[in-house]
């Protein structure tokens, strides 16, 4: 096991992952992290700062400077001010005298020179000479090594009374799998369902639980990385990321100190999943969205069905990124103007690569699950941000309702209810009216369509799905799905159904009276604003599990939408686009 | 040593005179002309009595000789023999029934025939007979007033009309036929009344069957007497108009084998008629194909093709080519004519038509037709509607369908155009075929001149581009099908592999001609001939590979929806006029 963990460690890279990683390994030691790392800022060469006392010894400081990987003569001194040289001299020069908190200023500080693998020999000398000279008064120093961290690891998250040996095992073969992502992802499911039971649990336990998922999963991810496969490390960190919210919705006070461990261990896998998200778009979509057929072509499918069930997977995914990336500029204060500049970018990126990803790979345009339109949902929300996409999203729906219907008429593959994926690849079955009638029995597609094509004022779209529903699917149920009471236990977790269909109406009336018809719906059930991801402000959470559980999104979601119809999206307009809640 | 009269006579005692005269036959023991010769001297003589012999000679091999090849022996002898007509008559009827809807069920008549003509007593005896129990003997009318009439023609002329108004169907059916059969080639021209018996048939009949033997045997005396002709024309066209398909059946039989001996009006007339041919007579429609050929050799091609065109149009839903016979592979070897029928039938646009040029062309995996359009046939304004036509129905066979799009290119110099073709030789069909189709564009560019020439290089210049972005992109494992997903449609491909192999063998003509071993292990089969005298050869056969290459669609993958959406598209696309 240490084995593995040192691999993973020295997989790190010190931006958002071991500088992450760190500050609940001290806090699981026991120490007290009074020092974060925090995007953009570095103070004065130390990246994570706690007090405290290990293994019964004397309360100290321990200040880390944190590199990456292995330790080279380049890395200890270099013109860089990065340079763990600079750090150190910052840190004694700079940092002690100046910014150590005053309670702390009678301690002894411990330096602590902290990298993910080994210090390499050309380094050791000028490292020891380093601390040699400068070990003095109450200023020492120790190095945190790959294999200290590992050790570490092992004993405080690890150990055997607090993560089973089955828990041990399925990750052990969570990464043994990682190129067959299916059976990856079910070990570390395993691993998650074992460390988020926690409902008997003490506040000490689900830290612990919490903690132990947020280490266990940037294993998985840093593993993943290496092997050059994330797709197991990205569905496990919805998994990990649902579970952990979870857990931390529980703790809403954040000033006790369970809450704020808690939320930091739910930060530092909301993290690992942001790293995993911008690894699998970066290296699998971004990079390929504008060739004609690239996607498509690199997904490599024994047949049409591969092509088409990954293509809106992966515009599901694409969505939801670009979501992420709009909620973080919702959540922007005032000041932060650059980093909402940056978040804009990425809602931006996200919108243009759906947008290319549709225009090259035109299987987009014939769902085959009824069920893809949660995806689809996803990227139309995302591209109704900005007025510019409407065009585009009404091209694209009409074209899906287009080929529906054409393929439903010619028994080609038309959308159906079913899920199995052997039951797929017999779809459809020519010549079998009843077959047709039953796979076309109910849908979420349709009517969602419509109701896109209402919030456009799409005529010809909604009344495409209007003849749609009236020469041909007259056997079909339309409806839509809202939150219920039980939503709340059970939509992180998917531990059981929830939720409620909505059937009775018709879409054979003005788009108006359908939208007030679908919408009042909404008022009508108020359970969707008791979810704690929306009362929390964390409602991408809720498109996570509905995504992953493959659930309908909640058209609470879109209500907003329908009053005020943004022009574009600007960064000075940042509630053109916000959750109703 | 006994001779083969001695056996014959020996087998007639023990009963077995059909299987000793059978074997006597084969050309390494007597030949038949002996045999023949030999029965009918031992009949003559009162030695043996063939008729009655013969009479027990049965269709079924497990009791009887070879029944076709024994009772071959009774036709030839039976014009050469005397016997009572009666015994005769039941001889002949039960051997010509007993040979069921064999081809060669009706030689025994041809024999009858002879046999009454031997004799003026013989037929007038027959003819009694047969008024006596028409449910028995009415099969043999014909033979009877055939060689009746050459002993007197008036009288048989008399009784064959007479019959025409039996109160009998059967009978009327037997004697309208037989009118044709009336020997006209004596003496002065008697068809007037037989003309008229015909004309009155067609005038009060409505049975289609007698309707058919009206035409049959109006042109039989048409071919006689050609003073008649105008008559007997429309006697022909009445009848046609009046019957359905087994008047039509007559009527093709005439197209296919008298075509040159009917008047010409009268073939208007018939190639009118045959356009309601039913799909579900195989033979009728084989019969119109030959007749097409003919029309078609014969500086009529014209005709042909808008008779074939009829046929195709009024029969939508059947694939009619597959029953013209060897009109198809006519056609397939006159490249002109196929060239014709393709530019004029995909500009067409109709679907009937379109799918009947894809059968016609017929291609084979692997052996793809290359196809020129006939500039004749269509302004060039039109090429991109018939590119898209022969895209289409020629979708699954790429390079015959680039064969056409670039002859397509070779017909116009207009810029828009050529831009039209050049870009619907890429997509659909070098971005579907990135192998041969390619490999065919790339080779035909270089025997291309002109715009023509820099169309198609655009099209290869724009797969190539295409496919260049594409081999940028590094595998990426994480986008790929899980293992359960690739075990699943193997499964489902296999069990769809398994199915088409078993009902492609069924109809395989091998599988019911010879035995069937499954060889596990090995290259080579060992077997063990046993030759006639006891020796025994070992052999070795090496086994073969056999398989064929075909090149999947990619857009069938990449877009499956999209491309049966883009093909049935062009295929419903009508011309603008």
């Amino acid at each position: 096991m240490k084995l593995i963990i040192k691999d993973y460690l020295a997989s790190l890279k010190e931006r958002g992952e071991l500088d992450a990683v760190l500050p609940d390994l001290l806090s699981e030691i026991g120490l007290n992290v009074y020092s974060r790392p925090a995007r953009g800022t570095r103070q004065d060469g130390v990246d994570v700062a706690a007090v405290g006392s290990i293994d019964g010894g004397p309360e100290k400081v321990y200040l880390f400077s944190i590199k990456p990987g292995n330790l080279s003569r380049s890395d200890w001194v270099s013109d860089s001010p990065q340079s763990l040289r600079a750090s150190l001299i910052d840190i004694v020069d700079s940092y002690v005298p100046n910014r150590l908190p005053v309670e702390h200023r009678d301690k002894d500080i411990v330096i602590c020179i902290t990298i993910g693998g080994d210090v390499q020999e050309q380094a050791r000398t000028l490292i020891t000479g380093y601390t040699d000279q400068n070990t003095k008064g109450k200023i020492s120093f120790e190095e945190w090594n790959g294999d200290k961290l590992a050790d570490l690891i092992q004993s405080s998250f690890l150990q055997e009374e607090l993560l089973p040996a089955n828990g041990r095992a399925h990750l052990r073969k969570a990464l043994a799998l990682l190129d067959e992502p299916d059976a990856a992802y079910k070990h570390f499911a395993a691993l998650v369902q074992s460390l988020s039971t926690t409902d008997s649990q003490t506040d000490t336990q689900r830290t612990t639980a919490i903690r132990q998922l947020s280490i266990c999963y940037w294993i998985l991810f840093a593993w993943a990385r290496d092997a050059g496969n994330v797709e197991a490390a990205y569905r496990a960190g919805e998994l990990a990321l649902l579970h952990g919210w979870n857990i931390v919705k529980q703790y809403p006070d954040s000033g006790k100190k369970a809450a704020r461990d808690i939320e930091a261990a739910f930060f530092s896998i909301f993290s690992a999943y942001q790293q995993t998200c911008n690894e699998f778009l970066g290296t699998n979509v971004f990079l390929h969205v504008e060739k004609l057929h690239g996607v498509s072509v690199a997904i490599r499918g024994s047949c049409s069905l591969d092509i088409n069930l990954k293509l809106f997977d992966l515009l599901g995914r694409l969505a939801i990124d670009g979501l992420w990336d709009y909620w973080g500029v919702v959540k922007c204060k005032e000041d932060e103007k650059e980093l909402r500049e940056l978040r804009l970018q990425g809602v931006q990126k996200c919108a243009n690569a759906i947008r290319s990803l549709i225009d090259n790979n035109p299987a987009l345009l014939s769902p085959t699950k009824d069920d893809h339109i949660i995806d689809i949902s996803f990227a139309v929300s995302l591209l109704l941000v900005d007025a510019q996409n409407h065009d585009f999203i009404r091209n694209w729906l009409g074209a899906v309702v287009a080929r529906s219907r054409f393929a439903y008429v010619a028994n080609g593959r038309y959308p159906c209810v079913l899920q199995a994926y052997s039951d797929l690849l017999t779809h459809p079955k020519r010549g079998d009216q009843e077959y047709r009638e039953n796979t076309t029995s109910a849908s979420v597609l349709y009517p969602m369509i419509a109701l896109f094509a209402a919030l456009l004022e799409d005529k010809d779209a909604y009344e495409g799905v209007m003849a749609f529903k009236k020469e041909n699917l007259g056997h079909c149920t339309f409806q839509f799905w809202y939150p219920d009471d039980r939503s709340e236990v059970h939509f992180y977790l998917n531990a059981d159904a929830h939720g409620a269909a909505f059937s009775d109406f018709s879409i054979e009336q003005p788009y108006s009276s359908f939208l007030d018809r679908v919408f009042s719906e909404c008022d009508q059930t108020p359970h969707f604003k008791e979810l704690s991801a929306v009362k929390f402000g964390w409602w991408p959470i809720v498109l996570i599990a509905c995504r992953h559980y493959r659930l309908p999104m909640p058209l609470q979601l879109l209500k907003g939408f329908k009053s005020n119809l943004p022009e574009s999206v600007s960064s000075d307009d940042p509630d053109s686009y916000d959750v109703q809640t | 040593m006994p001779t083969l009269r001695d056996d014959l006579i020996e087998a007639d005692r023990n009963g077995s005179l059909l299987r000793v005269a059978f074997e006597a036959s084969s050309p390494d023991r007597h030949g038949e002309d002996a045999t023949v010769a030999a029965l009918v001297s031992l009949h003559t003589e009162g030695a043996i009595d063939a008729v009655a012999a013969f009479k027990k000679l049965k269709n079924d091999t497990s009791s009887s000789p070879d029944f076709f090849l024994t009772r071959y022996l009774f036709e030839k002898a039976l014009p050469l023999i005397d016997a009572p007509v009666a015994d005769v008559l039941d001889c002949v009827l039960r051997l010509y029934r007993d040979a069921g809807r064999d081809l060669a069920a009706g030689n025994i008549l041809k024999s009858f025939s002879g046999f009454c003509s031997r004799n003026d007593a013989y037929p007038k005896s027959a003819l009694q007979a047969i008024e006596h129990d028409p449910d028995s003997f009415i099969d043999l009318l014909g033979p009877v007033i055939e060689a009746g009439s050459r002993f007197d023609r008036q009288f048989y002329t008399d009784q064959v009309i007479r019959l025409c108004r039996s109160e009998r169907i059967d009978v009327r059916r037997r004697s309208v036929y037989s009118i044709a059969l009336i020997d006209l080639s004596q003496g002065p021209m008697m068809s007037g009344p037989l003309v008229s018996s015909l004309e009155e048939t067609i005038a009060t009949e409505t049975d289609d069957q007698i309707l058919a033997s009206t035409i049959h045997s109006a042109f039989e005396i048409l071919k006689k007497d050609r003073s008649k002709e105008a008559r007997l024309s429309t006697a022909i066209l009445r009848a046609l108009e009046k019957g359905n398909e087994q008047s039509i059946h007559a009527g093709a039989l005439l197209l296919a084998f008298s075509a040159a001996e009917l008047p010409g009006p009268l073939v208007g007339d018939l190639l009118r008629h045959m356009r309601r041919a039913s799909p579900a007579n195989g033979n009728t429609l084989s019969l119109i194909g030959t007749g097409i050929g003919e029309l078609i050799k014969s500086g009529r091609q014209e005709e042909g093709i808008q008779l074939l065109e009829a046929l195709i149009l009024a029969n939508p839903d059947s694939r009619i080519t597959d029953n013209l016979g060897g009109l198809i592979s006519k056609l397939r070897r006159d490249t002109a004519l196929l060239s014709k029928l393709l530019t004029r039938w995909l500009l067409r646009g109709e679907r009937p038509l379109c799918e009947a040029i894809q059968s016609i062309v017929g291609n084979q995996i692997g052996n793809e037709v290359r196809l020129n359009v006939d500039a004749n046939e269509m302004p060039p304004a039109h090429a991109p509607f018939v590119a898209r036509k022969a895209i289409a129905y020629f979708f699954l066979f790429p390079i015959t369908a680039a064969s056409v799009v670039i002859s397509l290119m070779r017909m116009t110099n207009d810029l828009p155009v050529l831009n039209v073709l050049g870009n619907l030789l890429l997509n659909p069909l070098l971005l579907s075929y990135t192998g041969s189709a390619r490999h065919y564009v790339q080779k035909q560019s270089e025997s291309e001149t002109g715009k023509t020439k820099e169309a198609i290089d655009a099209a290869l210049k724009g797969i190539d581009d295409y496919l260049n972005v594409l081999k940028t992109i590094e595998p990426l494992p994480a986008l790929y099908s899980s293992e359960a997903q690739r075990e699943a449609y193997q499964r489902h491909m296999t069990l769809d592999m398994t199915e088409s192999f078993r009902v492609a063998e069924k109809k395989s003509v091998f599988y019911g001609i010879f035995g069937r071993q499954t060889v596990l292990y090995g290259r080579k089969a060992i077997n063990y001939v046993h030759g006639p005298n006891g020796q025994v050869a070992r052999t070795e056969t090496e086994l073969q590979n056999h398989g064929v290459d075909m090149e999947i669609p990619r857009m069938d993958n990449i877009d499956p929806a999209g491309l049966d959406y883009m093909l049935r598209s062009f295929k419903v696309e009508t011309l603008k006029s």
